[in-house]
């Protein structure tokens, strides 16, 4: 969660001078909070051009609505979800990009080379703990999920959100969040397991054979 | 027997097991989802699995805003305190470097560029976002309305000249050497870092360089891998209006519409 960790005025205190007329307040809400706001933008579009633009277009929005927020939600709320909507929404205007491509060569060789699915699974590069590679595989696979199904998985594993806030900064239920983020770890376990974090992925069996629902039952 | 009364009781597939991880299934589903995994092996190696799709989601660090997009929504925010609609900006480019967005963008467009840089430099550094992205915006945060003032004064990758010349596919390879060697002073002077073509050397009569737009950037540094071009020229080839765009060893063609996603190549030759 985003902890305010400005001692002096609250979110809302900047949020009620920006709509008072303080015209420093709303940048301090934004320089607070930005970082939070641009990691939601760019793991959910997966194109730091679309975050920047989407983002932009959050922040001059929830400038222009400030009054309009009620305070049934935190500050923080409000601005994230203005800016998946923005996200999700330049995703909807872009669809033609079904394999976005971040420009990294080694991004895209494992996008391709995972594009078979179960087939090239194997193929993935070795499981080391580098966080480098980690990051490469990671971004790599989460653009394999849908877009709605990527923002839940993003605010709840990447970035540790609580469910019940993700759901309020999505809009949907509890369940809905937990049923996306579940189907996502789902769809991403072949190509994810493997990075099991710090803890060391020998003794992995094969992670194809593991998920097929036909494989060696009764 | 195996402790299975039921033939849909064989191994439940990784949704229906990530679905039990997450609280989903209760009642009868979640009991008998939960007897087979504590007796199955298999399926609690896929729910082990599943937690390490988690954790693994989570290992990886969320990256700091690049210094440039913060610039840029800060100079839209100040835009917007000052009541001043961006769509409405007077601001225009000068007609020999025309830009395809407004000058606001321009700041954008420059911050793209960045983030590129710091996206991909960090691809390649190990050491981690913290790096080159952090030490940059420090300067900035400490005064939320620093680039206002002059938004697109952080240095591009490159910059966009309009030099005027008529390229043709017979002379392309040869024209092009004169244009980079006008610039530049010689072929192989490729900025070795970003920004250095800014400071560089400009005969006079040459057009100064614009800074380019994000579609622009995205489409070069997609044609040239990343590479920092020599040369981006907005000029004519076969007499349409076109991008010619060269690092030291290759030249691209490519039309007015030309994106990362969707180059537009017109064409493409060694130098």
């Amino acid at each position: 969660m985003v902890t305010p960790d400005a001692p002096e005025p609250s979110d809302a205190d900047l949020l009620r001078s920006h709509v008072a007329g303080d015209a420093a307040a709303f940048g301090l809400l934004f320089q607070r909070h930005k970082d939070r706001l641009w990691a939601v933008a760019l793991r959910t579009t997966c194109d730091p051009e679309d975050a920047a633009d989407a983002l932009q277009e959050a922040m001059i929005s929830a400038f222009r609505r400030a009054k309009d927020f009620r305070g049934d939600s935190a500050v923080t709320t409000w601005l994230h979800r203005i800016v998946v909507n923005a996200a999700l929404d330049r995703l909807r205007r872009r669809p033609a990009r079904s394999v976005s491509w971040s420009g990294d060569p080694d991004a895209l060789e494992t996008l391709l080379a995972q594009d078979g699915r179960g087939e090239a699974a194997p193929f993935i590069p070795s499981p080391r703990a580098d966080s480098v590679d980690t990051r490469l595989d990671v971004d790599a696979a989460l653009r394999l999920l849908p877009a709605p199904q990527r923002a839940a998985l993003v605010l709840v594993d990447m970035l540790g959100y609580p469910v019940a806030e993700v759901a309020a900064i999505l809009g949907l239920s509890e369940g809905t969040v937990k049923s996306r983020c579940a189907r996502g770890r789902a769809r991403l376990l072949p190509y994810l397991a493997h990075l099991r974090g710090d803890s060391a992925a020998g003794g992995n069996r094969a992670v194809t054979d593991a998920v097929s629902p036909e494989g060696g039952g009764g | 027997m195996s402790g299975l009364r039921h033939p849909e009781q064989r191994h439940p597939d990784a949704t229906a097991l990530a679905e039990y991880r997450a609280g989903l299934a209760d009642g009868r589903r979640g009991r008998r989802l939960a007897a087979h995994v504590v007796s199955c092996a298999r399926c609690a190696s896929v729910s082990d699995q599943l937690a390490a799709v988690s954790s693994a989601l989570s290992s990886v660090p969320a990256p700091p805003m690049p210094d440039l997009v913060e610039r840029r929504i800060t100079a839209a925010l100040a835009t917007e305190a000052a009541g001043l609609d961006s769509a409405s900006a007077p601001t225009r480019p000068k007609r020999h470097v025309r830009l395809p967005r407004p000058a606001l963008v321009a700041s954008a467009v420059a911050a793209c560029l960045v983030l590129f840089g710091v996206v991909f430099g960090l691809t390649r550094s190990p050491a981690g976002p913290a790096s080159s992205a952090a030490g940059s915006s420090a300067t900035s945060a400490s005064s939320p309305l620093a680039g206002v003032a002059a938004p697109a004064a952080s240095k591009p990758v490159f910059v966009v000249t309009a030099s005027g010349t008529r390229y043709q596919p017979a002379t392309l390879a040869t024209q092009v050497r004169a244009q980079m060697a006008a610039r530049y002073g010689g072929t192989n002077s490729a900025p070795a870092n970003p920004g250095a073509l800014q400071g560089a050397a400009r005969p006079s009569g040459a057009a100064p360089g614009a800074v380019p737009s994000a579609t622009l950037a995205g489409c070069v540094l997609h044609l040239t891998k990343q590479v920092p071009p020599s040369l981006v020229d907005r000029a004519t080839y076969q007499g349409k209006p076109a991008y010619v765009i060269a690092v030291p060893d290759r030249v691209w063609v490519v039309g007015p519409d030309c994106t990362a996603s969707s180059p537009d190549l017109i064409t493409s030759t060694g130098l």
